[in-house]
């Protein structure tokens, strides 16, 4: 035991080194591959929680939500927007680039044109997505979303009306370059050919703010 | 006797029961109706096969109690360079479907304040790479749906979103470059001059990009850095428009601007052209009188030279 002594510290390097070179754990301690997750296998993610980002749909009340008056719209009609503007705010205090609003139909809505019938003989019916400017040339039945006007902090980033936008994959209609809200107010807009099946239509429409 | 410490006390009254109401009547005024979602965005690196927990904080800032829905979705650079990202379309096929929040959908009252815990797993067959995905809480603004008359209705959600940028390393490669310069060649006076530069990450890595335009003299002293507004977050095939104004310019001046990045600790250069400043007009009238005057004096001088010679004859 007495000669094994002075080599005791030698073999323990040795260990060490071959643990270390072999993944190897020594008992009491764990090896590179697990140091990270705990017992349970998960690891804790902390995001910074005083850097939030802020939206504000007050200003969309259900009566601008209604295309027509009582949102009757015959087959035939021409261009119908909503009565009021939905106005929506928004802002981040992520950085000073701001925030970004998008326009998109919601993932519920399913695939196909953003307008589609839901209830009545009109079953499998929709209003083709349209994006442009010009109403009084197109023929056939067209949807969009128009951007009426932009204020505060908000930048547009789509053309005013009466341009208009498909609603369907994510668009960037507005945003601002500071932590200061903007609002951007949005009216839809509907066209109807005589060929249209009557029935009550629904678009789903997600306003999404997000730091830019 | 009591008379003045009546009329104090009805005074003290008055004011402080005026003031209640005014401060509620301000506060009413003041208090917005948004919806707030914090983090705005997360970036971290995870591995294959590996479960994450995390949380986003949900805050009613509205007057009214509504039902608040979570959904996850993926992300994707946007294509206009203002936008970091946007909501894929469709449901989530990506790393969103690696999010599972604890809440689906839950009543929120005035002023709560709702603790989201968001489980994420990686799965173990991922690839290298970013996978940008967003969890987001949205409120129905409008369901005019339920109404079954004829017609044509919008029903619109409002949301905000938290950002996850979550890298799978192993091999990726960080690249980036500049294009688009633009910057002036001659600034009159009074000129506004704007430097303005695309940077684009076209490598596979999340990068986060700061820096300055430096603006030296063609002599090399007295340099300037006009930073760029904040740092820059760009996503794989994202790109930014980045722009900087010279405000505090020199009078008077050859200059030679330059972009100076750094992009994830990988320095990005690229120098703009020379720019000329040119004087204001006052500056011009000292020049022209600084070079004139001696002219004149050497003028009168020779002039009055020959003079004498001519009458010593």
């Amino acid at each position: 035991m007495r000669t094994a002594l002075p080599w005791l510290p030698l073999l323990l390097v040795a260990m060490l080194l071959g643990s270390s070179q072999l993944g190897i754990p020594l008992p009491g301690t764990t090896s590179p591959a697990d140091a990270a997750p705990s017992v349970s296998g998960d690891v804790e993610i902390v995001g910074e929680v005083d850097k939030d980002v802020q939206i504000d749909g007050s200003g969309c009340p259900g009566g601008s939500l209604v295309i027509g008056a009582a949102g009757s719209i015959a087959p035939g009609d021409p261009m119908v927007q909503t009565a009021a503007d939905c106005s929506v705010s928004f802002s981040s205090n992520n950085s000073a680039l701001g925030a970004s609003l998008t326009v998109q139909e919601d993932a519920a809505g399913g695939t196909g044109p953003a307008m589609k019938c839901t209830i009545g003989a009109c079953a499998g019916s929709s209003l083709e997505d349209f994006t442009g400017a010009n109403w009084a040339v197109t023929t056939g039945s067209h949807f969009g979303a128009q951007l009426m006007s932009a204020a505060g902090a908000a930048t547009p980033t789509w053309a005013t009306n009466p341009q208009t936008y498909a609603v369907a994959a994510a668009s960037t209609a507005c945003s601002t370059s500071s932590i200061a809200a903007g609002t951007c107010s949005f009216r839809f807009a509907a066209a109807s050919d005589a060929a249209d099946v009557p029935g009550a239509y629904e678009a789903l429409v997600q306003f999404t703010a997000q730091a830019n | 006797m009591y008379a003045r410490p009546l009329i104090l006390a009805a005074t003290l009254v008055v004011l402080v029961g005026g003031l209640v109401p005014l401060t509620q009547a301000a506060q009413d005024r003041v208090r917005p109706e948004t919806l707030s979602l914090a983090p705005a965005r997360t970036v971290y690196t995870v591995r294959p096969g590996q479960t994450y927990n995390t949380r986003v904080v949900f805050r009613n800032l509205t007057r009214s109690p509504f039902t608040a829905h979570v959904v996850t979705r993926d992300l994707k650079p946007a294509d206009d360079d203002g936008t970091f990202a946007v909501i894929a379309q469709g449901q989530a096929r990506g790393a969103g479907k690696w999010f599972a929040p604890a809440v689906q959908s839950r009543r929120v009252q005035p002023d709560e304040k709702l603790d989201i815990p968001v489980r994420i797993t990686v799965p173990a067959d991922v690839r290298p790479g970013v996978y940008p995905a967003a969890v987001l809480v949205q409120r129905v603004l409008s369901n005019p749906a339920s109404n079954e008359r004829d017609g044509a209705r919008i029903t619109v959600t409002a949301g905000a979103a938290s950002q996850f940028i979550l890298t799978v390393p192993g091999g990726l490669e960080t690249k980036a470059h500049l294009e688009q310069l633009d910057s002036p060649r001659v600034l009159w006076p009074g000129d506004k001059a704007r430097f303005a530069a695309t940077l684009v990450n076209d490598g596979d890595t999340f990068v986060t990009a700061k820096g300055h335009v430096a603006i030296g003299p063609f002599t090399g002293y007295a340099q300037q850095n006009l930073q760029l507004p904040d740092k820059v977050d760009l996503l794989p095939g994202a790109q930014r428009r980045l722009e900087v104004e010279w405000d505090d310019r020199p009078p008077f001046g050859w200059f030679e601007p330059s972009v100076v990045l750094d992009v994830s600790t990988r320095p990005v250069n690229r120098s703009y052209p020379l720019v000329f400043v040119l004087p204001p007009w006052w500056m011009v009238a000292l020049l022209v009188a600084a070079l004139m005057l001696p002219i004149v004096f050497w003028l009168r001088r020779r002039s009055r030279r020959d003079d004498e010679g001519l009458e010593r004859d």
